[in-house]
């Protein structure tokens, strides 16, 4: 089964480590004053944020939507708007096949996500304040694996991906302070820089399926990493690149309704998930973990048009540590 | 249960082989069915009476051809289509010793959460059914004998026009 969530409208709140860690530092110290263990230290953050932005961005197993945050680091003044736009989702492809003598399953599997991100992040604290630090990221990652079957029930599915990135900041200087100094956080490697990122994404997805009378009860985890290094750097002092990782584990309900609209039965369910995230990506969002309660409701067009599953609309309701907020949007999903 | 359990592997190939238990019986007939005919050769096309002969998994069948197709008329003997049929379906249990003529097909899988009923034709060939909402699916399992009973095309696409369409 493929499966895509395409997010309309959203609005999340989400705590963003970013640049303004300069703002945070006392004011004798900003800018020319910075001594090269704490340029070092802001590297490291905007490194982990460009980490965290490119799997946000990219990474079919997050989705899409609108966030906001309001400086969740320490008190630490920033308003942090944050767009992702993505199109993407993974499939099973055709029925398990025998692997030879074993009493095992195995199917293609393919995984795969375009997505686009902006962030701007508006710097409240003095004396940068009125700045505003701008991240873009596009962000394409493919990659499969198989799944396999060890009864009709269980499957395991190993999967490795790459996933490919591209950042440009933009820094704009409004405050006296900023268009002082702007020149010299350029030749730091702290504002106006670019950078291309490469990861690779091993991960295995564990899925239980119950069948209750009609209705479909999918119990999975997944545990996924992402190990990444920078490249194409516009200033040599950039430093990204690290370890991430998430667990995802959720629990689906899917339950015909027995109700036909148009030619298709309706079908309603949703699942719960919490997603643990670890390394970089937790630090570049600030977020230890996301909860996620997401309704849908779906027409059954499966073995009906094309390879498509289901059709309809789903909305998701999440909370977590700094963060909280809803989206709604398409739900589709394909079968292969 | 342990991973060792779990990952010595207790899945099993679907198979329309299986004996079915029970006494011979019918279990479930007049099940009104979708499914997608792809690719089917026209055996004859009669215009006067609406009916169109096609043959489906190497098996000769005859369908009415229903109000709503348009793009019927051109068509002629050795065409290939994409054929949407609606059938009508009687699964059963076979006696031992089998008796009369042979069923159409086998129940190989059996999908009640998304009412999907994938056959095996004798001859290998396989179709997956959509099942009408409320036909019932109990009872019905792998190794079924399957008796198809053609009712009409409900949506046909002939082959050289999808690969036209497609260039």
């Amino acid at each position: 089964m493929c499966r895509s969530f395409l997010a309309g409208t959203s609005v999340r709140t989400l705590g963003l480590v970013a640049l303004p860690l300069l703002s945070a530092l006392p004011a004798p110290t900003q800018a020319q004053g910075i001594s090269p263990a704490q340029a070092a230290l802001i590297r490291n953050v905007i490194g982990a944020r460009v980490e965290a932005m490119t799997i946000l961005g990219g990474d079919f197993g997050l989705s899409d939507g609108s966030f906001h945050s309001t400086g969740a680091l320490d008190g630490m003044g920033a308003d942090v708007d944050t767009s992702v736009t993505k199109v993407g989702g993974d499939g099973d492809v055709g029925d398990p096949m025998p692997l030879g003598d074993l009493n095992i399953g195995w199917q293609p599997r393919l995984q795969g996500s375009m997505g686009y991100l902006e962030s701007s992040d508006h710097l409240q604290a003095r004396p940068l304040g009125g700045d505003t630090s701008e991240l873009k990221t596009f962000a394409i990652e493919f990659g499969g694996g198989a799944r396999f079957w060890t009864s009709q029930n269980l499957s395991f599915a190993p999967t490795v991906m790459a996933l490919y990135g591209h950042t440009d900041n933009t820094y704009f200087a409004y405050s006296q302070f900023g268009r002082q100094d702007l020149a010299y956080l350029q030749q730091l490697g702290l504002a106006d820089w670019s950078v291309d990122t490469w990861s690779v994404r091993p991960a295995v997805n564990v899925q239980y399926i119950v069948p209750l009378e009609r209705a479909l009860i999918t119990f999975s985890s997944d545990p996924t990493g992402f190990f990444t290094h920078g490249f194409n750097r516009s200033n040599v002092r950039e430093k990204v690149g690290g370890d991430s990782g998430l667990v995802v584990n959720k629990i689906d309900v899917d339950i015909p309704l027995d109700v036909e609209l148009y030619g298709h039965e309706l079908r309603s369910g949703g699942y719960l998930s919490r997603t643990d995230l670890f390394g970089d990506l937790k630090e570049g969002l600030g977020v230890e973990h996301v909860n996620e309660v997401h309704a849908r409701l779906v027409l059954d067009f499966l073995n009906q048009l094309w390879k498509l599953q289901w059709l309809g609309v789903g909305a998701s309701y999440l909370w977590g540590t700094n963060i909280n907020g809803w989206t709604v949007g398409a739900d589709v999903a394909f079968r292969f | 249960m342990s991973v060792a359990g779990l990952l010595s592997g207790c899945w099993t190939v679907p198979s329309a082989d299986v004996r079915p238990t029970g006494e011979p019986r019918v279990i479930a007939g007049g099940i009104e069915v979708v499914g997608v005919a792809d690719p089917a050769k026209v055996e004859s096309v009669d215009r006067a009476a609406r009916i169109l002969g096609l043959r489906v998994s190497g098996v000769p069948l005859y369908y009415g051809i229903a109000g709503r197709v348009r793009n019927w008329s051109d068509l002629h003997a050795g065409d290939a289509v994409s054929a949407t049929l609606r059938e009508v379906l009687t699964v059963y249990v076979l006696p031992r010793k089998e008796k009369g003529s042979p069923p159409d097909a086998r129940v190989l899988v059996v999908d009640p959460s998304y009412r999907l009923l994938k056959v095996e034709y004798l001859n290998g060939g396989t179709v997956t059914f959509k099942v009408a909402l409320h036909a019932s699916m109990r009872g019905i399992a792998a190794g079924d004998a399957v008796k198809i009973h053609p009712v009409e095309v409900i949506a046909l696409h002939r082959h050289d026009s999808i690969a036209a369409w497609m260039q």
